[in-house]
């Protein structure tokens, strides 16, 4: 516990003409949970693309575990240990829970093609792996009884709780959640938290993206404040609920006299 | 209970198979009719190549429209191999198809890159691009005269059997049969496999495969590389069984006619291109007396194919059976 697991080092990411990430620094240390908040348009799914490698950076460099990751392919960021969810919930819709936890599977990514065709060994235990792991991720993140229902048919909540678990299924270590409360509805948020608060008893190091404040404020170890690319502060949430920069900029005057 | 009940499913789905099995193999026995058994051999044919355009575009997503090129190249590879280097027919086939796989592995780098529309414009592209090399090439291809006099199979000599010699139709039958089971083999053993999973998940969202670890390009150029050999093996047969070869073999149209397999009967199932291809060469036969007017008909069968039967014939069915439907995401 306690060391930087990543580093963001400088990063400026340019759209065109536009700079979406501005000279941005910041370090992650193991095991806590970081927040990054800001207005629409701030850059903060700009930096979860840069870190994931699915957006080259403009200028800078990421370091994950004290290995540079910036210029890596985003499967290969994938095999170090983090995993992410996308900010419109993105699951393999036709098939059910079990399949897309199947699917995130190391197992899968790790069975050639030659093995599944020609194998019998190999193939049939890393099968029986993969389809173990997925019955306990499934438990684990709370669908146990939905296995066999296609994702499409889940409920909003539900479906986002899968995405959380498409992002553990590989066991990373770190894990990027891109607005797992969007759009969820109020008796689905507990479920969702509870989620993050036992990936973090697991070790795991989560980074959140997150608009609904009161749980930002509530489960944040530390909160990085975005605007126009730009980081305003780092601190931990009381502190940048106080913010004067932060306020203006994003959580207003209300939410201000509110806390 | 689940599993036992599963269990029943297997025996009753093995013994389904044998019963399928002996059919097959009989037919030969009791159709007598040469036209009959000629047009079953074109079926196996076009059964290995839709099942290989299905592999790359039913699973992995990828609508490859130069299948029919690699086709073409496949037949034309072996029917040369055998005729300029007079190589047996059983050296010239693998041969064939591993030049076919190479050029799909070399072409499939580049194309393979591309996403959405980009993929189905740059194999169009390519096979257009091949066919008229194919048409052009005189000295090796015969241009637009076609080649002539390729040899049948050499006979195997069997154990007990004795000579087994391919001239005639019924023989071919059972070597196409033999090598649709080996082509169904190669496919059912990789889709149902967790690398099936992973082409299923390029074909579902490419962006959330990648996140979770999978190297989707590494597997989208094998797949398609292994696609385009079945699709030349297919050529391979295809110009042994026939004896000639016209460019018009390695043109657009043939790939759209694989395309038309394989939608009819239902894409992104094992068992429906068997069906598109078992199908439409009858309806074809039997469309005759239309002459180019086929093709119109061909595409208003497709359209409504795609509006009404998004997964074909076997879609068609599993509605019809209440079965649960997997529509697209």
């Amino acid at each position: 516990m306690g060391g930087g697991i990543l580093e963001v080092k400088n990063v400026t990411k340019y759209f065109g003409g536009l700079k979406a990430i501005d000279g941005v620094s910041f370090e992650i240390t193991e095991g806590e949970i970081y927040s990054i908040i800001g207005p629409n348009g701030s850059g903060k799914t700009t930096l979860f693309n840069l870190i994931t490698g699915f957006l080259p950076l403009t200028e800078g460099e990421i370091f994950f575990k004290g290995k540079k990751i910036s210029g890596l392919k985003p499967y290969q960021i994938a095999r170090l240990g983090i995993g992410r969810t996308f900010q419109l919930t993105t699951l393999f819709m036709q098939h059910t829970v079990l399949e897309n936890l199947i699917i995130g599977q190391r197992q899968t990514r790790e069975l050639g093609i030659a093995a599944s065709i020609f194998g019998y060994r190999e193939r049939r235990q890393k099968e029986r792996e993969a389809k173990q792991r997925a019955h306990e991720m499934a438990e684990f993140i709370g669908l146990g009884s939905f296995k066999n229902v296609p994702a499409a048919l889940l409920p909003h909540g539900a479906q986002k709780q899968l995405s959380i678990g498409l992002a553990l299924a590989g066991d990373p270590e770190l894990v990027l959640l891109d607005e797992p409360l969007g759009g969820v509805d109020m008796d689905e948020i507990d479920a969702i938290i509870d989620l993050i608060k036992k990936i973090r008893e697991k070790g795991k190091t989560i980074c959140l993206i997150e608009h609904k404040m009161r749980v930002v404020m509530n489960v944040s170890d530390r909160i990085l404040a975005l605007s126009y690319g730009k980081k305003l502060i780092v601190d931990k949430p009381e502190a940048v609920a106080s913010n004067g920069e932060v306020i203006a900029s994003y959580l207003g005057d209300q939410y201000a006299a509110h806390s | 209970m689940d599993e036992g009940g599963k269990v029943m499913g297997k025996k009753k789905k093995a013994i389904i198979l044998c019963i399928l099995i002996v059919i097959i193999l009989s037919i030969p026995q009791i159709v007598k009719d040469e036209y009959y058994l000629h047009i079953f051999v074109m079926s196996g044919i076009w059964i290995i190549s839709a099942l290989s355009l299905n592999l790359i575009l039913g699973y992995a997503g990828q609508l490859n429209l130069a299948q029919g090129t690699f086709f073409g190249i496949g037949a034309y590879a072996t029917g040369l191999l055998m005729q300029k280097m007079g190589l047996s027919f059983w050296v010239a086939l693998p041969l064939g198809c591993l030049l076919t796989a190479v050029i799909g592995f070399i072409t499939g780098l580049p194309t393979l890159r591309t996403r959405g529309h980009y993929f189905p414009i740059a194999t169009m592209c390519l096979g257009i691009a091949i066919y008229y090399v194919i048409a052009r090439w005189d000295d090796v291809t015969g241009g637009a005269r076609g080649l002539f006099g390729l040899p049948r199979p050499d006979p195997i000599n069997l154990p007990v059997l004795g000579a087994l010699s391919f001239e005639s139709t019924q023989n071919c039958y059972y070597l196409v049969f033999f090598f649709v089971c080996l082509t169904i083999l190669i496919i059912y053993r990789l889709i149902s496999s967790l690398s099936g999973k992973r082409l299923i998940a390029i074909r579902g969202n490419e962006d959330l495969a990648q996140a979770l670890g999978i190297n989707t390009m590494r597997d989208k150029v094998i797949c398609f590389t292994i696609s385009t050999l079945l699709a030349g093996l297919a050529g391979g047969i295809f110009a042994s069984y026939m004896g000639s070869l016209m460019a018009e073999n390695a043109h657009f149209v043939t790939s759209f006619e694989i395309l038309l397999n394989v939608m009819i009967g239902g894409v992104g199932t094992l068992i429906g291109p068997i069906i598109g291809a078992i199908f439409l060469p009858i309806l074809s036969e039997e469309l005759h007396f239309l002459g180019g007017w086929r093709l119109v008909v061909y595409g208003i069968i497709l359209i409504l194919t795609i509006r009404f039967l998004p997964f074909g014939i076997v879609g068609g069915v599993r509605i019809l059976l209440g079965e649960r439907f997997k529509k697209e995401g």
